[in-house]
């Protein structure tokens, strides 16, 4: 937006637009931006209507049914400006029109009532006013993407379809873009073959940084699979700016990713919001409209082979030219030239621009001995950043043309700071060589291979996008979503301005350096070194290439120290890991302790209270064994310390402790986004919840448990179905906000009043305001969790890419909770490969109070870090669910206790020399920490620490650790009053009826009279409906929360989001209030996602339902009358029976349950994703039957006249229903049915299903 | 909080939770406002609150202006308020101090003026700090509307003069900002259709009015 400030002219304002430059506030929040823009645009002669069209667009894909005018009209304003992503309801008036819009994601509630008496109410919960039940006429919610207009002028409301349509059409839009739009020829068809310049490949393979490892472990397999390879466990090489060797600039950045703030978004089952085409050429004036302003090269995506840059440099199309810029300094001008080969370019381009070019070509074809390539990215971002600063940015787009970019990474980094589209041309190269030598697959077509590699970085891209919420690529280019880790401030102004680089770092003069080191190296007058590639070691340990800080040796060494519980052994391994002399990979590795008076090592603190802070880190049961799991647990139970269950649930049997006395419960239980298995009784029997926002491999992410790995006991644990294929989706579907992370925590609570609750996330810049946030919402402890933390299965790019060192993180988190006043109700804990006390006491100086070990604890039981968790195929018997694997785990309770023992002797005697007698004395104390400038090398040394090292002022009221207790106010909270009445049955089980009115800020009721019932009486609970409980009003959110078996609710009025949230047994009821005269099936009754992980119950809706019906439902059956976009999503389990219309997107990665849908107009399957479920007529009379009791009783609960008319005439209606019937599910019942011995096969996993 | 060591404020977000109610034919009546702050209160819960337990993250409500109230209130400080929709009033956040304040409504006149419009006069709005937390009190501005008049402007020109006229305001505050460093939290801000709201400002004013 700010690049095209220059194009503003408007009639309306005359000389007076200058006025208003800046139009974008920088200092304020997304909001203010937002606002910003639409006033400029509301204010020059476009409607508001029109304006929030225009920024906040609904998707428009192919894969929506919808007016072919709108569809143009989105498409010309593609051309005119970027959408806003992100979720956002939007509310706007003038005085004397009033409206609101939802987004394309549609995660924002947004409900509304029309009464008879000619009001209007619009608001994020419904209830927030009260109206009599028969002054209501309608009860409606906005649908994603959707608006609503109040016209207080014309005295009537406006709804979505009127709004649109005369927008639309108000210019001939569609006309317009037939006539403009530039569609080259032949553009994107299928890529023809490629010459192979075999004389230079090696030495340009060279120039440009590549390895085997790039070769045979990214390019080959992307374009064999057609998507990102999969790794396992974390990152544990260099920093670039702490590797020797020359790294590509690429590197040097880190992706941001969305937690908390904003949702990320499932980029595959959610992939028609998602959009990667955009326009490129030259922009005009925002303000104004003209058939010219679409005259512009539709891309409909951004990577472009060897022959799409043939066709873009021969067109010939009026307004529309093309110019090619070389990209290279030349080996003599050394690092002198290198800057000045990249200003020259800055004035070229501006030079370009200014004799009408619409299209820079930047290209790095033709290296030779004395040309070397200046980085891709850099070029592109100078040239960017250049053409803003002159004004001139809008007037031509940019391509690069280049031999660097060919992993996922690349490809987002370029696009992201500036380039329109990309040609990998020496990728396409390698690729064509690749398959000539019979290197990918047998019978694959080279044509095939590279379009499975544009696949495959097309796939990454939308991820990467997705992880921060942005849906299309439009807002993607050149919002700079990423943090520099190690570059220095110069480089940044001048090239990346904007961009976070927090830690200083390298300059342009080692960025040059790297350059001509690979450059020379290539062109070498030794052959050896000329034509044989590095092996890269990135991924797996080589020796002698890239630095591992977990070196075989270390891991041997400390595997014997455990087993023989030999002290002085776990010295040596420290000793190894702590030597930054030999090992710079992280840092810390570079941090020193400044002298300080010692302390005599036995008036330190003791080990076993140490010990205490001391937790594992979340592993899933299904990703790790179950003996492994469980001997995590068994030794942190004896140490008095806790073990972290990990996503996926709990084996009951775990609650009570063996016959030895110990006891194999994980005292950490985790809610993650899948929600496996998270029932009352779980959430009861715990010590901390634990919401877990992100994970450090792979930030923005989910996860996915092959039907495979899925055995019988792990079904059971996640209340699935044996070899059913098991999605974590990557948002939390009831955390979409701030508020909304506050009302789990508040649920949480309610679930478990005992608990403390924490959250998990991952760092990077603006962790410590997010931190801070959850700190509000009145979370006990937050966990930073280190970008370097291990993964059961991954993309390797997530891995290396995503995410930043806790010491960061973690001393961003500690300044500022500190300074806003909140260390002192909120602990602090980090994690992220602690090896040593060194570690533990640095954490524990940057503000840490307790400490994570998660790879470390695996290799105590025995992990090599062989990196096959994803395959099932662990030869130790960790990380596999193979039974004959398994029998070979040999890790033993003792060994994880001596390496916790080992652990906390090294910090006391740590802590002795730094002269802390407690831990609570050292949490904190930063200033004792300095860099160690003895151990730099030629790209360290710019690094700057002053900013980790800060210890903002102490002012009062504000502590450097936790000293209170956060304060709940429960006084809204109608479950103590419940449990009061229902004591005859929580005691004895004697049937009670009870009554309470309600309204929307009575939140989360039941969850705490369900825990009553967990704690008395397990997953069990009581009989059917002992205690029965009527209500009446509008209840607030997580109504029926994680409900326990025996409690039946029936409500009278409607609820707001996160019905039945976890529904864990029973009955829930709901109903408009008798005396309401609409029709309930065509008004919303409940919000948005209804049962999110529910595992068993039974939910009868007499009215529609929002938007998520059953997200990730496991085991409830539930009856509603009409449902929102994308019900069913995800859902492995349960019945859902609808009986009215449904939204788009149905059954979504549905891999378990059934669902019945009356298709009253036989068009569901154009609603319903049939990836991976068939649609079924219902023909046995079994089923028929089935159906027609569920109904039966949806009539008996709530006196649904609707459903009584459908059973009236159920002849006639039920062969309009239609089963919904996931593949996955019916080949694993009929398994199940056969009895089938289920040995588990070992298959090569594709972790990431892509759609 | 001024950005210091890794803490940057730029990261800072809001909770959220919005509303409205209209009457859809434009009858405008008292209960209305009552409405929204009945919304407001029952939406507390999705805000967040700060380190002293009673600071909230912002809130606030947006309505038309109340020109009969106005044209009873502004009288007690002298101003000749013009008929309905020919005048602007923007809500001011300013230093407590007086001095400093004199001296930034001082800046403000010539600048209204530059523009055409003349200031009618400023209206000081009552508060109440007693509901307030330690971390709002500290930044508490002091809070004033200020009545513009554009000669015979009315409607959308008039809009748009004073959308132009409080964006140099706002450029104004930022360079006053840097160079005296006095506007902690005190940038004169919304004038036309409103948004950032003060935890404690009840009032948020649209200009604009409705026939």
């Amino acid at each position: 937006m700010m690049a095209r400030e220059t194009t503003l002219k408007a009639d309306y304002f005359g000389a007076d637009i200058k006025k208003l430059l800046p139009i974008i506030n920088t200092k304020l929040s997304d909001s203010g931006v937002l606002d910003n823009v639409f006033e400029l645009l509301s204010q020059s002669g476009r409607s508001m209507e029109h304006s929030m069209m225009m920024m906040i667009p609904e998707a428009f894909g192919q894969k929506y049914h919808i007016s072919q005018d709108k569809r143009a009209f989105y498409e010309y304003h593609a051309a005119v400006m970027e959408p806003w992503d992100g979720p956002a309801a939007v509310t706007f008036s003038d005085g004397a029109k009033v409206g609101a819009i939802l987004d394309r994601n549609g995660l924002r509630p947004a409900r509304y009532i029309v009464t008879k008496s000619g009001k209007f109410v619009l608001a994020s919960e419904v209830g927030v006013l009260d109206i009599g039940p028969e002054d209501i006429l309608q009860k409606g919610r906005l649908a994603p993407g959707k608006m609503i207009l109040v016209d207080t002028a014309h005295e009537r409301i406006i709804y979505d379809n009127e709004i649109k349509a005369t927008i639309s059409r108000q210019k001939p839009y569609r006309r317009w873009l037939e006539k403009y739009r530039i569609e080259l020829k032949g553009l994107f068809q299928a890529p023809g073959p490629v010459d192979i310049e075999y004389e230079s490949l090696k030495t340009r393979q060279k120039v440009f940084g590549y390895t085997l490892e790039d070769i045979n472990m990214i390019l080959g397999p992307m374009a064999v699979n057609a998507q990102e390879p999969i790794s396992s466990m974390g990152n544990d090489v260099s920093l670039a700016v702490l590797c020797e060797r020359p790294v590509l600039l690429y590197n040097y950045f880190k992706q941001l990713f969305a937690q908390v703030t904003n949702p990320p978004i499932d980029p595959y089952r959610e992939n028609l919001v998602m959009s990667l085409m955009s326009f490129i050429g030259r922009e005009h004036n925002l303000m104004d409209e003209t058939p010219l302003h679409c005259h512009q090269l539709k891309l409909p995506h951004p990577i472009l082979t060897n022959d799409d840059m043939d066709k873009l440099r021969n067109c010939d199309i009026d307004g529309f030219k093309a110019a090619e810029l070389p990209i290279f300094f030349t080996k003599e001008s050394g690092h002198n030239g290198f800057e000045k080969a990249l200003t020259e370019l800055c004035k070229q381009a501006e030079a370009t621009v200014d004799q009408g070019y619409s299209l820079i070509m930047l290209s790095d074809r033709g290296v030779d001995e004395t040309k070397v390539p200046l980085p891709a990215l850099l070029a592109v971002s100078a040239v960017h950043q250049h053409l803003i600063r002159a004004g001139k940015r809008h007037l031509a787009g940019i391509i690069i043309e280049t031999g660097e970019a060919r992993e996922v990474m690349h490809f987002a980094t370029l696009i992201g700071f500036g380039a329109s589209a990309i040609n990998p041309y020496l990728a396409f190269e390698i690729i064509a060589d690749l398959n000539k030598n019979g290197d990918l697959a047998e019978d694959l077509k080279t044509e095939t291979a590279f379009d499975n590699y544009i696949t495959a970085i097309k796939k990454g891209l939308l991820k990467i996008m997705s992880k921060m919420g942005v849906s299309t690529i439009r807002s993607y280019k050149g919002a700079q979503i990423f943090e520099a880790v190690g570059l220095n401030s110069v480089v940044i102004n001048s090239y990346f301005p904007g961009t976070p680089s927090r830690i200083e770092g390298v300059g342009l003069e080692t960025i040059a350096g790297e350059c001509l080191t690979r450059h020379s190296l290539a062109f070498s007058a030794d052959r050896f070194k000329q034509l044989y590639l590095d092996s890269g070691g990135d991924i797996h340990y080589r020796a002698h290439s890239l630095n591992h800080i977990l070196t075989p040796e270390a891991v041997t060494t400390i595997q014997k120290a455990v087993r023989e519980n030999d002290y002085a052994l776990y010295k040596r391994y420290a000793a190894l890991i702590d030597d930054g002399s030999k090992n710079l990979c992280t840092l810390r590795g570079l941090f020193k302790f400044k002298k300080a008076k010692s302390v005599p090592l036995a008036e330190v603190e003791p080990a076993e209270s140490i010990i205490k802070r001391f937790v594992t880190s979340a592993m899933s049961f299904g990703s790790i064994s179950k003996e492994a799991h469980e001997t995590m647990a068994i030794a942190m139970n004896r140490l008095g310390a806790m073990s972290n269950s990990g996503e996926g649930g709990e084996d009951e049997s775990r609650y009570t402790a063996l016959a030895n006395g110990d006891l194999a419960m994980s005292k950490v239980k985790q809610v993650a986004s899948g929600r496996f298995g998270v029932t009352s009784n779980y959430l009861v029997h715990a010590e901390e919840l634990q919401i877990k926002m992100a994970q450090g491999a792979k930030p923005g992410e989910g996860g996915q448990l092959p039907g495979y790995k899925v055995n019988e006991i792990i079904a059971r644990v996640r209340h699935s179905t044996p070899g059913v294929m098991l999605i974590s989706p990557p948002p939390h579907h009831d955390i979409y906000s701030i508020e909304d992370l506050a009302q789990l925590i508040y649920d949480l609570k309610n679930a478990n009043p005992t608990a403390r609750i924490s959250v998990k996330l991952v760092a990077e810049v603006g962790v410590g305001t997010v931190a801070a946030g959850v700190a509000k919402g009145k979370a006990d402890m937050v966990l930073v969790s280190g970008h370097d933390g291990g993964t059961g299965a991954s993309p390797i790019s997530s891995i290396k890419h995503a995410g930043i060192p806790w010491e960061i993180g973690l001393a961003e988190t500690q300044q500022t909770l500190v300074l806003n006043k909140l260390r002192n109700r909120i602990r602090v804990q980090t994690d992220g490969k602690l090896k040593t006390g060194r570690d533990v006491v640095i954490a524990a100086l940057l503000g840490a109070e307790e400490f994570g070990f998660g790879t470390m604890s695996l290799i105590s039981l025995g992990c090599i870090m062989m990196r096959k968790c994803h395959l099932n195929t662990c030869p130790v018997g960790v990380a596999t669910q193979d039974p004959e694997l398994r029998k070979r785990f040999q890790g033993k309770p003792e060994h994880l206790i001596n390496f916790m023992k080992f652990i906390a002797q090294d910090v006391r005697e740590l802590m002795a020399e730094l002269g802390f007698k407690t831990m609570e004395q050292m949490i904190g104390h930063v200033e004792l920490l300095e860099k160690d400038s003895a151990l730099t090398h030629w790209k360290a040394k710019g690094l700057d620490f002053s900013h980790i090292f800060y210890k903002p002022k102490l002012s009062k009221g504000s502590t450097l650790y936790c000293t209170d207790k956060q304060k709940h106010d429960f006084s809204l909270a109608i479950d103590r009053e419940l449990i009061t009445q229902a004591k005859p049955a929580l005691e004895k089980g004697t049937p009670v009826k009870l009554f309470a009115p309600i309204r929307n800020n009575n939140r989360t009721v039941g969850a705490t009279l369900s825990a009553e019932i967990s704690k008395r009486y397990g997953e069990q609970g009581l009989g059917p409906d002992t205690i029965y409980c009527k209500f009446s009003g509008s209840a607030g959110q997580s109504f029926g929360a994680f409900l326990a078996p025996g409690i039946t609710f029936e409500l009278e009025g409607d609820s707001n989001d996160y019905f039945g949230k976890g529904l864990s047994g029973d009955k829930l009821i709901i109903y408009p209030p008798r005396g309401s005269t609409f029709r309930p099936q065509n008004n919303i009754i409940t919000g948005n996602v209804n049962l999110f992980g529910a595992t068993s119950g039974e939910a009868f809706i007499n009215g529609m339902a929002g938007e998520r019906f059953a997200v990730r439902n496991s085991g409830a059956v539930a009856v509603v009358e009409g449902v929102g976009d994308h019900a069913c999503e995800y859902m492995t389990g349960g019945i859902v029976v609808v009986l009215g219309n449904t939204g788009i997107n149905f059954a979504a990665s549905m891999s378990g349950g059934i669902a019945y849908v009356l298709d009253q107009d036989q068009l569901f399957d154009t609603k319903c994703n049939l990836e991976m479920v068939d649609l079924e007529p219902i023909t046995a009379a079994q089923e028929q039957a089935k159906l027609y009791e569920l109904i039966q009783n949806h009539v008996k609960y709530t006196e649904s006249e609707y459903a009584a008319r459908i059973l009236r005439d159920w002849t006639e209606v039920i062969m309009q229903f239609v089963k919904v019937m996931p593949i996955d599910y019916r080949r694993a019942l009929e398994r199940l049915k056969k009895q089938e011995s289920k040995k588990s096969e070992v298959v090569a996993v594709t972790e990431e299903v892509f759609g | 909080m001024k950005k210091q060591g890794l803490y940057d404020p730029t990261f800072e977000h809001s909770a959220c939770g919005v509303g409205f109610v209209v009457n859809i034919k434009g009858q405008k009546s008292h209960q209305i406002v009552e409405d929204g702050i009945t919304i407001l209160k029952n939406l507390v819960h999705r805000g967040a609150v700060g380190g002293d337990q009673k600071t909230g993250d912002g809130a606030g409500i947006l309505l038309q202006i109340p020109h009969l109230f106005f044209s009873s209130q502004v009288e007690l400080e002298q101003i000749k308020l013009p008929a309905q929709g020919e005048y602007g009033v923007g809500m001011l956040f300013l230093p407590q101090k007086q001095e400093k304040r004199k001296k930034i409504m001082q800046e403000i006149q010539p600048i209204v003026k530059k523009q055409g419009g003349s200031v009618l006069g400023f209206r000081t709005v009552p508060t109440d700090p007693s509901c307030l937390g330690e971390m709002a009190l500290e930044s508490m501005p002091f809070i004033a509307q200020i009545f513009i008049v554009f000669r015979e402007l009315t409607g959308s020109d008039l809009e748009r003069k004073l959308y132009v006229t409080r964006r140099l305001l706002e450029k104004k505050a930022l360079a006053m900002r840097l160079s005296l460093e006095q506007f902690s939290a005190t940038v004169p801000t919304p004038f036309l259709p409103g948004r950032w709201l003060n935890p404690f400002a009840i009032w948020l004013i649209t200009e604009r009015s409705t026939p």
